[in-house]
């Protein structure tokens, strides 16, 4: 989190990491969507030929002065797939929450956990605690036939309480309720960690 | 400050464990400075510096009007990427400079303490070595700043019950529900 003093802005990195083909891009191309066109900047992808996330997607949001101070919200997403591991970790520097977007299709279901798995390594090598760290795991493709059930997903992914939600991310439900999540709770840490 | 080794600034810890950055008014106003004499002095079009988790911190010129933000974002994921090649093929140290060359236009990235990175845009026509001149001794002067002002702890005044409950009303508004 950064805070500048001068300028009155409070800024948040949020992170949407996950699996490739889960759905971290479309979460953030339907919040570009929904919000006030004055308080987004620009989606920045980049991404390869196919359309496949090679880097990273960005997109800071911004609301009304709260005490004086205007938030900013950076959102990334990561590249998901196997061979962009090393760029994953680069996109976590920093990082003040996570959403991890996991696929509810049963294929799905292993690429899920190595996903998480590569989560708390990286974090770790970055010297950053996984469980101290705010995190949401939003269960997306929630509306494909025969999708994973809730509590198998549970006990895959959903550590310690952890929030999770529902998510249909192509028709934008569960979206802004996990952007919310995430923010409620990074700020919640803040909180937590000084007093 | 109740729990400083939750608090690590970028002034002063590793950055790895950095969680929260407050810069003051005094820090700000004293890298305002640096950039606008580099500024006055190179030419360039647009001097900025930011961290290298991609937050813009200040900046100097901006005819464009370029989204810094954005920029700020792609050259921190630009400086991450290249250090990692570092790492790859077992440089043992960062890469400190980046330059990038266009047919009009000239990018020069420079990474201070593994914390910062400061950068130049300036046309093609711009003398380079006055820039580089310039970023070095830039460089010199921001660190000596970074030492002796350092950090505000104001962040518990800031980051209250009253504020979490503000931007949930906030963020409520900015979608329209």
């Amino acid at each position: 989190m950064f805070i500048n003093l001068k300028l009155r802005e409070i800024s948040l990195k949020i992170v949407y990491y996950g699996p490739a083909l889960s759905g971290k891009t479309t979460n953030l191309e339907r919040i570009h969507l929904k919000i006030r066109p004055e308080l987004r900047g620009e989606l920045i992808s980049l991404k390869t030929r196919e359309d496949r996330t090679i880097f990273f997607d960005f997109l800071q949001l911004e609301v009304g002065e709260i005490k004086g101070l205007k938030p900013k919200f950076n959102l990334y997403t990561v590249p998901g797939q196997a061979i962009y591991a090393s760029s994953r970790k680069l996109v976590l520097q920093g990082v003040d929450g996570i959403v991890f977007v996991a696929s509810s299709q049963w294929s799905q279901l292993q690429e899920n956990v190595n996903s998480m798995a590569c989560l708390r390594e990286h974090l770790h090598q970055l010297g950053i605690n996984a469980a101290s760290i705010p995190l949401v795991i939003q269960y997306n493709k929630r509306d494909l036939p025969g999708c994973l059930p809730i509590p198998v997903l549970d006990k895959n992914l959903c550590y310690n309480g952890v929030p999770r939600i529902e998510a249909v991310a192509t028709q934008g439900i569960g979206v802004i309720d996990t952007l919310k999540k995430i923010i409620d709770s990074t700020m919640n840490k803040v909180r937590r960690d000084i007093c | 400050m109740n729990e400083p080794s939750k608090w690590i600034s970028p002034f002063s810890g590793s950055e790895t464990m950095k969680r929260c950055s407050v810069l003051s008014p005094q820090f700000l106003d004293e890298v305002e400075k640096l950039l606008d004499r580099f500024y006055d002095m190179t030419g360039v079009t647009i001097v900025m510096l930011i961290d290298v988790s991609g937050q813009l911190i200040s900046y100097k010129g901006n005819p464009y009007n370029v989204n810094l933000s954005n920029l700020a974002a792609l050259i921190a994921g630009d400086m991450a990427a290249v250090n990692e090649m570092a790492r790859q093929i077992g440089e043992p140290d960062r890469f400190k400079l980046l330059f990038h060359e266009g047919e009009n236009h000239i990018i020069l990235i420079s990474a201070l303490k593994g914390s910062f990175l400061l950068v130049s845009i300036f046309k093609t026509s711009v003398q380079i070595g006055l820039v580089r001149l310039f970023t070095k001794e830039t460089m010199i002067r921001l660190m000596r700043i970074i030492e002796e002002i350092g950090a505000s702890d104001q962040v518990e005044q800031i980051v209250d019950a009253s504020f979490t409950t503000s931007l949930a009303d906030e963020l409520e508004r900015a979608f329209g529900e």
